[in-house]
């Protein structure tokens, strides 16, 4: 199937086009980027359709429900061994797609699509630098194109050698536009941050697809999976998963490795939109909802699971105290990707994977929305803002959908998806699993529609707070939006719950599934209308405007509220536990290095040169002076001697009587 | 005088593996009595093309298939029996076999490890030689040292005879010592003598392992395949036969892990690299380095394959241990440095701890992995050495901290080092991610391994070093990206507003070598089909005798 291996082709073409000519292109970068991604995105409409005529319309048991997964539908594109590992082992070129990377691809090419036209008017006429922004261009639509490839990869690979090729690479991509404007101090150290944290999260990843090489012999996903259906998934296959979903822990930002993801909004916005929000960070979640067979062990799923809930009430407590616009979003996809997380620990790849989808669809258009109002007031600041809903009406409209779909009222599509999660979280404590998932992800939901509508409020109603003049975005900045809208809706309906789940569910995962349950949606969705009444009566109220600026909480609570402003000191607590200690060890081992073992270099060298000295010495002085003194014995012998040979005969002979004299002498001595 | 015999005969000269290792001599001479700065650089750039296409003739001869002829200038052309290819053997030193072997001899040929390795050498060199355009001062003696250097890494990847491997071995020194002497910066008498001494003192570990090896032998030959064969097969695993691998080992270790560096045999590298002109710092860390793993593949894995074998020896732990610690220790120290040369340094000795690393397995992937590695940090290190030397050349200036902002200043360079800086910290796609990956992985599939005592008793011992080695993935990436932070992005400093961007012959004396960057990192298969065969025959014949030990 060629067009399988064209979908991540063609925006990686169009990146190789686009790179070396970033001088000459401009404006035609855009071009051929948008094209490129249109044609994956048709490409993969195209599989789609393929999918479900194949494998549908078929009627389920019951004849209610359709589905493609019944008889699996995969395509395949593969090139062998691309790396030999020695022996007959290798590592081959495949991409694979069933039903549910179908709907992924789907999803990706879309809002890429969406991004791809809506940056265009964002960054050419709106960018940070309002004037300099064409000859950038090029970089940015390069950028875009490489994650857009990277993540297609990563969704259709076949192998998890593949699928962490493309992963790495969307870390690039991310890496390159969180740092776009580099020159920003804030957005090199967010860009560099973002990276590190991740690939922390990488390294966990890659030592468990290591271990599941070890154990399953093999990287295929297929086999990998095969084999944990028939083995006991909680020894070192959990062990695995803990070291796999370390990795989903990185990528989509789970409680403790979060911090990078909001200080990733310092990137332009459509690229936030994209990246940090719909596509990038669901790639954890979608690398577990694929490899979900080995997350079945009781200590994999229940880490999984509470993880996952931590995280989505933990980042939806902070969300409540930003005042930055994008940051606010920036913690809720925090919490929201929390929620799928934990969906998938539960136990229903069809609930976390159906929210990732509706989630991808809002909070890219909640984002773009953030984006045309930062377009508009030239600030991400809340407190500048307010009242935007009479110069910006069409943002406006926008945005209340996907806050509405966020907060889970129905019948937006995010009320369907969470609604699956609080059942399946219900669920996993009616089973005796703990009750924790589900209080959690429950309050998580309640604030999620409290800190939507703090938002909303704080910027559509009330007063005008800011000092130019807001002004709606231009339509190639709207279109994109009103589609994403849209989707907000559409989606909804292939969401209703049936008798063994929605459509989309059986599309993801035929297995049967808990229909609808009135308790659990009835109660998430007053809670949602509570908080929302609370927000309005908090932040709407004229009484209260002027404490806007203070902050309601600042004032009530004090602590709290410095708390949660200061994001619960989690970004401190790693600064101080992992940062600091790790640049003071490099600091160490770089003195170590120094003066200790260069140091003994040194000092051996200096040994041998004072050996030398030393050798030098003796052979001067003392061999050698033996040698001379010989010499100087015999000149003085000599010197002694010549004090004899004065050349008078009468000297001589008075010698010669001497010598006479005492060689009798001794002779007589001896005689005796 | 059998030497001047050999020289006057037509076969000798007619080997293609004579003529590659006398192209680049030739070239020196010509270039003694070359007048003028542009000619001299001519006839060097000239020389390293011709003798990169040449190279590429021999790898073609290398394929074609009749190339496992034998030509010995004592008797009739025989088929190779250690699998080389183009092999040649020439009496030089007969009287040392006495009569009971062939003594010395200029023995050459190639298999694919060697190939790879020359291909690596010819090609680095060009980029090498054109990066010598920043070299102003005594040209002459410049080109003729450096067209010498070539000669002799040659020779040591040719050589098949350890009197030829080691008079190229030390030949190397002497280029070396004065390349940095004379062309290095403010420090340079200190680095050179520092590289000249330590290196020389590995050399009398790998002289006294050579001996050793000559007289443990019946037969008088000095031929690597030969002797390390025998030694491998006739020395016994026990007993005395095993104190005698297990010394042969330290000294090999020793010995070659001097060259390459390992910790804590590493200190003259740095040093040496911030002294050294660049092109020179590029020969070093792209070719040189690898002449000491090139030891460890050719001779120190096959000669003491019992001790390797050995479950109770400390020669296997304390490679894998010495590579891990390397990889670690060197990362972190590069994450330290203040200077930018130095920084790079580390770096390479970090990525030669992978090497060391994969190697200790002695596993068939595990020397893929070693030999994928030693071709793409050559690559990768050189486009780094180069990078660094370009703004060097402008400023004059390799503090770290001194820049800041040139991304808008500089863009191209800016691009290309995101590009090479990426390739070093292991991004998938390009060239520098397959051999890590494949280390790890060949420490991962290593089974027979297992803790005896301590913490980690009863787990796989090549499992948890690997978990303390992946580490380094993540310091390369932060010492990487910290650089790329501290030089190119946040506000600029003004002092280097004016700072021009590259020009285009440094582009393209580094062009050429990111393509294969790329290339090999889209299609790693390429690189092993090189290397492949051989580095399998050679896992095989140390499996071979796994079996036979008890």
């Amino acid at each position: 199937m060629i067009y399988l291996i064209l979908i991540p082709l063609l925006p990686l073409l169009a990146f190789a086009l686009i790179a070396p000519l970033t001088k000459l292109w401009k404006r035609k970068s855009a071009f051929i980027a948008t094209a490129a991604i249109i044609a994956s995105s048709i490409f993969s409409l195209m599989l789609f359709f393929e999918a479900v005529k194949k494998g549908g319309p078929i009627k389920d048991q019951d004849g209610s429900f359709w589905t493609a997964n019944h008889h699996p539908i995969t395509f395949n594109w593969s090139l062998p061994n691309w790396l030999p590992l020695g022996g007959s082992d290798s590592i081959d070129l495949s991409f694979s797609a069933d039903g549910f990377t179908l709907m992924m691809l789907l999803v990706v090419t879309l809002v890429s699509v969406c991004v791809h036209i809506y940056s265009f008017g964002y960054m050419d006429y709106a960018g940070k630098y309002y004037q300099h922004e064409e000859k950038n261009l090029p970089r940015y639509y390069g950028y875009l194109s490489i994650f857009t490839a990277a993540m297609l990869i990563m969704v259709l690979a076949n192998n998890l050698i593949l699928a962490f090729i493309g992963w790495e690479l969307m870390g690039l991509a991310s890496y390159l536009l969180i740092g776009f404007w580099f020159d920003k101090e804030s957005a090199a150290v967010a860009a560099k941050k973002a990276f590190l944290t991740t690939k922390v999260g990488d390294l966990s990843l890659f030592l468990g697809v290591l271990t599941l090489y070890g154990v399953t012999g093999t990287f295929d996903i297929p086999k990998i999976l095969e084999f944990a259906s028939s083995h006991d998934t909680n020894g070192i296959i959990g062990v695995a998963a803990l070291l796999i979903f370390g990795g989903a822990m990185g990528k989509s930002a789970q409680f403790f490795l979060h911090v990078w993801l909001p200080d990733a909004m310092e990137g332009p916005t459509p690229a936030s939109s994209l990246i940090h929000a719909a596509t990038m960070v669901a790639a954890g979640v979608y690398l577990i909802a694929r490899l979900h067979p080995i997350f079945s062990g009781d200590m994999a799923s229940s880490v999984v699971s509470h993880i996952g809930a931590f995280t989505a009430l933990f980042a939806a407590c902070i969300a409540i105290a930003r005042w930055d616009i994008k940051r606010v979003l920036a913690y809720s996809t925090i919490s929201q990707l929390g929620f799928m997380v934990a969906g998938l620990g539960t136990g229903s790849v069809a609930a976390g994977i159906f929210h990732l989808f509706t989630h991808a669809f809002f909070k890219a258009l909640l984002f773009q929305a953030a984006g045309s109002v930062i377009h508009g007031v030239h600030t991400n600041d809340m407190r500048e803002m307010g009242n935007l809903k009479k110069y910006m009406p069409k943002t406006f409209m926008v945005f209340l959908v996907g806050t509405l779909a966020l907060s889970g009222i129905p019948p937006f599509s995010g009320f369907f998806s969470k609604d699956e999660i609080l059942l399946t979280a219900y669920y996993y404590g009616e089973h005796g699993d703990g009750w924790l998932p589900y209080i959690m992800l429950s309050i998580a939901a309640f604030f999620t529609a409290f800190y939507m509508f703090r938002v909303v409020y704080l910027t559509f109603f009330g007063k005008y707070r800011g000092h130019g003049h807001p002004h709606e975005s231009p339509s190639i900045m709207t279109g994109p939006m009103i589609f994403l809208a849209s989707m907000c809706l559409i989606p909804s309906f292939v969401g209703v719950p049936g008798k063994h789940g929605s459509w989309a569910a059986l599309f993801i995962d035929p297995h049967p599934h808990h229909g609808l349950n009135l308790q659990v949606a009835l109660t998430s969705t007053v809670l949602a209308v509570i908080a929302i009444l609370l927000a309005k009566k908090m932040f709407l109220s004229k009484s209260n405007m002027p404490k806007i600026e203070l902050g309601f909480f600042e004032e009530k609570n004090p602590v709290l509220w410095k708390a949660l402003s200061k994001r619960l000191y989690v970004d401190e607590a790693l600064q101080w536990s992992f940062v600091k200690p790790g640049a003071y060890l490099a600091e160490q081992v770089a003195w170590f290095d120094k003066n200790v073992i260069d140091g003994i270099v040194n000092r051996v060298a200096g040994f041998g040169d004072k050996m030398s000295s030393a050798s030098a010495f003796i052979d001067k002085y003392i061999i050698d002076g033996i040698v001379n003194m010989f010499g100087s014995l015999t000149k003085a012998g000599h010197k002694f001697m010549k004090m004899y040979q004065t050349g008078f005969i009468s000297g001589y002979l008075f010698m010669i009587l001497i010598m006479l004299a005492l060689i009798l002498l001794t002779q007589g001595y001896w005689v005796s | 005088m059998t030497v001047l015999n050999n020289f006057i005969l037509l076969s000798f000269w007619s080997q293609p593996l004579n003529i590659l290792l006398f192209l680049p001599l030739l070239g020196a001479l010509i270039a003694c009595f070359v007048k003028g700065e542009n000619k001299l650089r001519m006839v060097m750039i000239g020389t390293a093309s011709v003798t990169f296409l040449w190279s590429l003739r021999v790898w073609n001869l290398f394929s074609s298939s009749n190339a496992e002829k034998f030509i010995a200038e004592l008797g009739e052309a025989f088929p190779d029996p250690f699998g080389f290819k183009l092999g040649y053997l020439a009496p030089w030193f007969p009287e040392i076999g006495m009569g009971n072997g062939p003594g010395v001899a200029w023995y050459m040929g190639i298999d694919g490890i060697s190939l790879a390795l020359i291909v690596l050498t010819t090609f680095v060199s060009i980029s090498a030689a054109i990066s010598s355009n920043s070299i102003k001062e005594r040209l002459q003696l410049y080109v003729v040292l450096f067209l010498l250097l070539e000669t002799s890494l040659l020779g040591v990847l040719v050589a098949r005879d350890f009197f030829m491997f080691f008079v190229f071995w030390e030949l190397m020194l002497l280029p070396m010592y004065f390349l940095i002497g004379i062309w290095g910066g403010k420090n340079r008498v200190y680095a050179a003598i520092k590289l000249f001494l330590y290196t020389l003192a590995g050399s009398v570990a790998v002289l006294i392992g050579i001996l050793v090896m000559f007289w443990a032998s019946p037969v008088r030959s000095f031929g690597i395949s030969e002797l390390t064969t025998f030694f491998a097969n006739n020395i016994p695993v026990d007993g005395p036969g095993l104190v005698t691998q297990t010394s042969l080992f330290l000294l090999f270790f020793i010995g070659f892990g001097i060259k390459v560096p390992i910790v804590p045999f590493h200190t003259w590298l740095p040093d040496a690299h911030v002294q050294a002109p660049t092109p020179i710092s590029m020969m070093l860390a792209a070719v040189l380095l690898k002449m000491g793993t090139y030891g460890f593949i050719r001779i120190l894995l096959p000669a003491t394959n019992g001790a390797i074998h050995d479950t109770d020896g400390i020669a296997v732990p304390l490679m894998a241990i010495v590579g891990v610690v390397s990889m670690v220790y060197a990362a972190l120290a590069a994450m330290a440095q203040k200077d930018w040369k130095s920084m790079v340094a580390y770096s390479s000795i970090s990525h030669m701890g992978y090497l060391i690393f994969a190697f200790s397995t002695a596993s068939e992937l595990g020397l893929s992995a070693g030999m994928f590695i030693m071709v793409s940090h050559g690559l990768i290190s050189a486009c780094m050495f180069h990078m660094v030397g370009v703004v060097y050349e402008r400023t004059h200036n390799r503090d770290l901290m001194a820049y800041g902002g040139l991304g808008s200043i500089v863009p191209k360079y800016f691009t290309i080092w995101i590009f090479v800086g990426m390739a070093n910290l292991g991004l998938p796609g390009l060239s520098g991610f397959w051999g890590e990956f494949m280390a790890f992985v060949a420490a991962f599939s290593k089974f027979d391994w297992i803790v005896s005592s301590g913490i980690f008793e009863g787990m796989n011992f090549f499992r948890v070093l690997a978990a303390f080695g992946v580490v380094t993935i993540v310091i390369t990436a932060a010492y990487m990206l910290l650089m790329i932070q501290r030089i190119f992005m946040g506000p600029l400093n003004e002092k280097w507003k004016d700072l021009q961007d590259m020009k285009k012959w440094e582009v393209w004396a580094i062009a050429p070598v990111m393509f294969f960057i790329l290339y090999y990192g889209l299609n790693p298969k390429a690189m092993v089909d090189i290397y492949g065969p051989a580095t399998a025959r050679l896992a095989e014949s140390l499996s071979y005798l796994t079996s036979i030990v008890p």
